[in-house]
C-alpha cells in the first residue's frame, strides 16, 4: 500500500487501452473516501486512443489530511464516461514524523534534600517539507526496570508552568529543528522551582527520554 | 431497393445505456399507417441493437419519430445506423446514416507510483 506525506506532489502511470482508436478520450486518477468526493485529483488527462495499451500519467497533489484514501480511474470518450475503475491498493496518507536526537541532560541540587530533580532536553528535527506540530512527552524510569517500561511503570515528566503540564505541543519548521528542556518542577510557594518536591534519589540512577503523541520515542539518557 | 446516406453526427455512447434517436421521417401521402425501426449493426443484415418497429400515422410533413435504443453491449466497435421506415408492411424508405455509433470498450491497467 503506497505511503506519501501530506501535500507531497506525485506521479501516478496506468496502462489504459481504448478501443477503437482514435477516439478523443479524457482520463482522471482521483483519490478519495468514495468515487463522488474528489479529495485530490489529477483533473482530465486528454490522450488519443490507439487501440492498444497507452501509458497515461497523472500528477496529483496529495491530501493535506492524514488517512486512507481509495485510488479512482474515469476514462471518458466523447464526453460519455466508458471506464470507472477503483485501485485494489489504497493509498495512505501519513502523518509526517519528527526525528529526536540522543537527550542531553544533568540533575538539579536540592538544597536541604537528599534528592535530586533533572534537567533533560532533547533536539528535534522535522526533515519533511512542511511544518509539524506534535505533543512531546518526557518519560523517565528508574534505571532498575530498564529496558522494561511497564515493570513499576514510566513517568512523565512536567514542563515548566504556572501548573504541572505534563507534555508541551512543539512546532517545529519545515527542515529546521527545535530544542526542547523538560525540567522537572513544580511551582510551589516558598520553594521556588525545582526543588520542592524530590524526584529522584542522589544514589539512583534514571533513564529519559522523550516521545511524541504517535509513540515515536527519542534515544534513552541515564542520569 | 438502394439504401441511400442519411447525414447524422458521430456519437459516442457507453455500452448498453438507453439512448433515444429523434429523426425527422416524411412520408407521403398523409394517413399511412407506417412504422419505423432504427438498428445498429456492422451490416443491415446483423442488427446488434434496435428500437423494434415504431408505429406512426403519416402526415405528409416532416415529422419527429423518437426510436429508443440500448446500446450494444459489445464495446470496442464502430456500429453503422440503420433506418428502414415501413408504409402497409412494405419496406418504403431504407436508409444508411452517414456516421457511426461508437461504442468504445477499454481497460486500466496497474496504477504505478512514481
Amino acid at each position: 500500500m503506497p505511503q506519501f506525506t501530506p501535500s507531497a506532489q506525485k506521479t501516478a502511470v496506468a496502462p489504459i487501452s481504448m478501443s477503437p482508436a482514435g477516439l478523443s478520450c479524457e482520463a482522471e486518477l482521483f483519490l478519495g473516501p468514495n468515487d463522488v468526493t474528489k479529495v485530490a485529483s489529477s483533473g482530465l488527462k486528454p490522450f488519443l486512443s490507439t487501440g492498444s495499451p497507452q501509458q497515461v500519467t497523472f500528477l496529483v497533489t496529495m491530501p493535506a489530511t492524514p488517512g486512507t484514501y481509495h485510488v479512482y480511474v474515469d476514462v471518458r470518450a466523447g464526453g460519455q464516461l466508458i471506464l470507472a475503475y477503483i485501485g485494489s491498493e489504497n493509498v495512505v496518507i501519513a502523518s509526517p514524523a519528527l526525528t529526536f536526537g540522543t537527550p542531553w541532560g544533568y540533575k538539579t541540587g536540592c538544597p536541604d534534600s537528599s534528592f535530586k530533580g533533572a534537567n533533560v532536553s532533547v533536539r528535534i528535527s522535522n526533515p519533511s517539507a512542511a511544518s509539524i506540530t506534535k505533543r512531546i512527552y518526557c518519560r523517565w524510569q528508574p534505571s532498575i526496570y530498564w529496558p522494561s517500561k511497564t515493570n513499576a511503570g514510566y513517568k512523565t515528566m512536567a514542563f515548566v508552568g504556572e501548573t504541572e503540564i505534563t507534555w508541551l505541543d512543539v512546532t517545529v519548521p519545515a527542515g529546521g529543528f527545535k530544542d526542547v528542556e523538560s525540567p522537572y518542577q513544580f511551582n510551589v510557594v516558598g520553594y521556588g522551582w525545582g526543588c520542592a518536591t524530590p524526584l529522584i534519589s542522589t544514589g539512583a540512577s534514571f533513564y529519559f527520554w522523550f516521545q511524541d503523541q504517535d509513540g515515536n520515542e527519542s534515544p534513552a539518557i541515564l542520569l | 431497393m438502394e439504401r441511400q446516406m442519411l447525414q447524422m453526427d458521430d456519437p459516442v455512447f457507453a455500452a448498453s445505456v438507453s439512448k433515444t434517436a429523434k429523426a425527422p421521417i416524411i412520408v407521403m401521402p398523409a394517413g399511412l399507417s407506417c412504422q419505423a425501426e432504427l438498428f445498429l449493426g456492422t451490416s443491415p443484415t446483423i442488427k446488434a441493437a434496435t428500437s423494434g418497429l415504431i408505429p406512426f400515422i403519416s402526415t405528409g410533413l416532416a415529422q419527429i419519430v423518437s426510436l429508443p435504443v440500448i446500446m450494444p453491449a459489445a464495446g470496442g466497435v464502430a456500429y453503422h445506423v440503420y433506418l428502414d421506415v415501413y408504409a402497409a408492411g412494405y419496406l418504403l424508405l431504407a436508409y444508411l446514416a452517414t456516421e457511426d455509433v461508437i461504442i468504445p470498450s477499454g481497460s486500466v491497467g496497474p496504477i504505478t507510483w512514481v
